[in-house]
């Protein structure tokens, strides 16, 4: 590869940065941007130009799956992280439910070990389990795993216990580190398939209400306010819970919320069809709920956008709709996803949201396009319209053979190079 | 119109009142062969007809074979039980290597909602859904709905139709309310709340939990059977405290049908819990349409088959 890399008049997207909003070259050598300007010199240099495209600082995801250790079958962190550069990730959160858990530092170092290895420029953030095994009794050694690189914790299941999330977030608020707490109560209508609703009725599926996301968030904001320490909802479902973050917010608490691609893009209704390929936890919601998340997401109540992206094979996928794993694959497609959704949505709230707004949650270093800064840095152009296809091995994508607006050209992290094409 | 809008029996909901006027038109002219010494017509005759049944059934699966050997089809069964599912086999693998064997028709009923919809994509036959966990029973709905044609008149236009019992786990619930709906029929669900779902009245039919007072309301009653099988694992919370309970709230007796100055019809999709949800002396008195429903669920059976097999 060479040494030196060019951007040749692209648009930067980069909210807090010193050039946000410049149209410039940009010129990195050995992994660091060492100058910004018009008509840079690019002799020698492999140069990297499409016509009024634009680069932001890296982006992250905030919760993905690869299935590694345990179901590589579905995906692995090879193919994982190769699909993840693919859609702009320069960072991805890791989640642990895998197995085995990840639940202490040798787990912990082992993703990031295994991370390394593979050619992808997106570095892997394991998120680590809140309770040993993933049982959701006893908490696990959080602050080694924290040490080894943690960035969050989260069971990849609601915290159920009262008494678990309270000692969670006590013990981990000297440390500042982030207990991710998913809000749905299933003890309200056990063995939901889908949202409660006309559609869940027609279908004969049992249906999760929209209390089953607020009373969780109710009580995450009530434990909050005890014991202090910080809260992320991983996803936002309903405008109620849009309105309970919003609140909490108001009051100073530390609390940040997430939402996926596919809410903000499907709703109940897609279900009719008993397509199985959208069977996610918590559901798919009503138009007025999809409506509230784009806004809470223009708005900042909603900080991030995460893929949650979940990996099936054709084998666990291509069953009856009540067999069907819950989950969407598409890491590679958030960035278009969002992007054809939210028509209103601004592309630099767009970009924090999947760059450094992640990157807040897990009290990261956020990234910026500065000289002398290393590079992260991804390369898109948001109004090109494509066909989706699957690079991810999950087949349990709703995107391919779709027509997307916002394209992906690739990402650089340090020395490392993405290029889609 | 001589033919259906639909390739598959699914459900009501792709259904259209010519369809359902057509099958009732079909349905009458087998019953009259039903009655004939000769039972037998050739229609079918080179068809062969797979009945899989994924779930236990005894009425539904005795009703469609007898309606496809009138029919003259040749018919080959398969039940769960007794098949390579249990040693792990998927649905589509199951169904194809049916299907290899060269069959026609499939009749399928399955534990899960939307089973026959998703084979429907994967498989190239027809397939006629005989209950598909608590989604639909279509062909229940037509012969429920031709029965009461058979006992109320053949216009159903503003007639009022209560469903009573456990209407959250019946698929019989919903392909009646469909079905009466797109015949005109005015519909009332009633039963205890936890029994009924949440958003029923979406559907635009009326919610009850007063039986009596749907009993004055109600021109028919198609009376559901509790489904003492669906009511949830041993640690999960009942739907209902006890049976006694619910019997006193909405088990039909003759003591509940004296008090009005009207008869009524009675229907039940069976199989009866009787002394449940209806007493003996109702179920087997002279308003009761249960065995005309057993009845009519032969020819018109054998009317979906034909007229689908026709397509």
């Amino acid at each position: 590869m060479e040494t030196q890399i060019v951007f040749k008049k692209v648009s930067i997207v980069d909210p807090g940065g010193s050039f946000d909003g410049k149209k410039v070259d940009v010129k990195i050598k050995n992994g660091i941007v060492t100058e910004i300007g018009r008509n840079l010199n690019s002799d020698s240099c492999l140069i990297l130009n499409k016509e009024n495209s634009y680069i932001s600082p890296g982006w992250m995801d905030g919760q993905a799956h690869f299935r590694d250790p345990g179901n590589e079958i579905k995906e692995g962190l090879d193919r994982g992280m190769f699909a993840a550069a693919a859609g702009g990730f320069t960072d991805v959160a890791i989640l642990p439910s895998t197995n085995p858990p990840i639940d202490n530092k040798a787990s912990v170092a082992y993703l990031i070990a295994r991370g390394e290895k593979t050619n992808s420029p997106c570095e892997a953030h394991p998120l680590g389990c809140i309770s040993k095994n993933r049982a959701g009794e006893q908490l696990s050694e959080l602050i080694d795993m924290a040490d080894a690189g943690a960035i969050g914790f989260t069971d990849d299941a609601p915290i159920n216990k009262v008494g678990l999330l309270h000692r969670a977030l006590e013990y981990l608020r000297p440390s500042g580190d982030v207990v991710i707490s998913e809000a749905i109560d299933s003890d309200l209508n056990p063995g939901a398939h889908m949202h409660e609703g006309v559609t869940s009725t027609k279908l004969g599926l049992i249906g999760s209400p929209s209390e089953a996301e607020t009373l969780r968030i109710q009580r995450d904001i009530e434990i909050l306010s005890y014991t202090g320490g910080r809260i992320h909802i991983p996803i936002v479902s309903t405008a109620s819970g849009v309105n309970l973050i919003l609140k909490a917010k108001k009051k100073g608490l530390s609390i940040t919320a997430a939402t996926t691609p596919h809410h903000l893009t499907f709703i109940d209704d897609d279900l009719s069809d008993f397509d199985g390929t959208l069977r996610v936890n918590p559901p798919l919601r009503l138009k007025s709920d999809r409506k509230a998340l784009q806004v809470a997401l223009q708005n900042g109540t909603i900080d991030s956008v995460i893929s949650d992206h979940r990996p099936e094979n054709i084998e666990s996928h291509d069953v009856e709709f009540i067999l069907s794993p819950n989950g969407i694959s598409g890491i590679e497609s958030v960035f278009a996803a969002v992007n054809t959704a939210c028509t209103n949505l601004d592309l630099s709230r767009l970009i924090d949201s999947i760059s450094n707004a992640t990157r807040r949650v897990y009290n990261i270093p956020e990234v910026h396009i500065e000289i002398n800064a290393p590079v992260k840095i991804t390369w898109f152009d948001p109004v090109k319209e494509f066909n989706f296809q699957n690079i991810s091995g999950g087949v349990n994508n709703p995107w391919p053979n779709r027509d997307l607006l916002g394209a992906v050209y690739g990402c650089l992290n340090g020395t490392k190079i993405h290029l889609n094409d | 119109m001589s033919e259906l809008s639909i390739k598959h029996l699914l459900g009501i909901r792709d259904m259209t009142r010519d369809d359902l006027e057509l099958i009732f038109k079909t349905t009458s002219e087998f019953k009259e062969v039903l009655n004939r010494p000769i039972k037998k017509v050739p229609s079918l005759r080179d068809l062969t007809v797979a009945n899989l049944f994924f779930e236990n059934s005894t009425r539904t699966r005795l009703s469609f074979e007898l309606a496809q050997k009138r029919l003259s089809a040749d018919i080959v069964n398969f039940s769960a039980s007794s098949s390579s599912v249990k040693k792990g086999e998927t649905l589509v693998d199951t169904v194809n290597n049916i299907l290899a064997m060269k069959v026609d028709m499939v009749v399928m009923r399955h534990p899960h909602p939307g089973a026959p919809h998703f084979l429907s994509k994967k498989v190239k036959t027809t397939i006629i859904n005989a209950g598909d966990g608590t989604h639909e029973h279509p062909t229940q709905a037509i012969l429920d709905t031709f029965s009461l044609r058979e006992k109320l008149g053949d216009d159903l236009e503003g007639k009022r139709i209560a469903i009573v019992g456990d209407i959250r786990h019946s698929r019989v619930a919903i392909s009646n309310i469909l079905a009466l709906q797109l015949l005109g029929a005015t519909v009332r669900v009633c039963g205890p709340a936890t029994l009924i779902p949440k958003h029923m009245s979406d559907l635009g039919v009326e919610v009850s939990h007063d039986l009596d007072e749907t009993l004055i309301w109600a021109d028919a009653v198609n009376m559901l059977r509790i489904q003492l099988e669906r009511q949830g694992g041993p640690n999960s919370i009942a739907f209902f405290p006890s049976i006694r309970e619910y019997t006193i709230g909405f088990g039909l007796t003759q003591q509940r049908l004296d008090k009005l100055d009207k008869q009524l019809a009675i229907l039940h999709p069976g199989p009866i819990n009787r002394g449940v949800e209806i007493s003996s002396e109702i179920a087997d008195g002279e308003h009761s349409v249960i065995l005309d429903q057993v009845e009519n669920g032969v020819a018109s059976r054998m009317a979906v088959m034909y007229l689908l097999a026709r397509q």
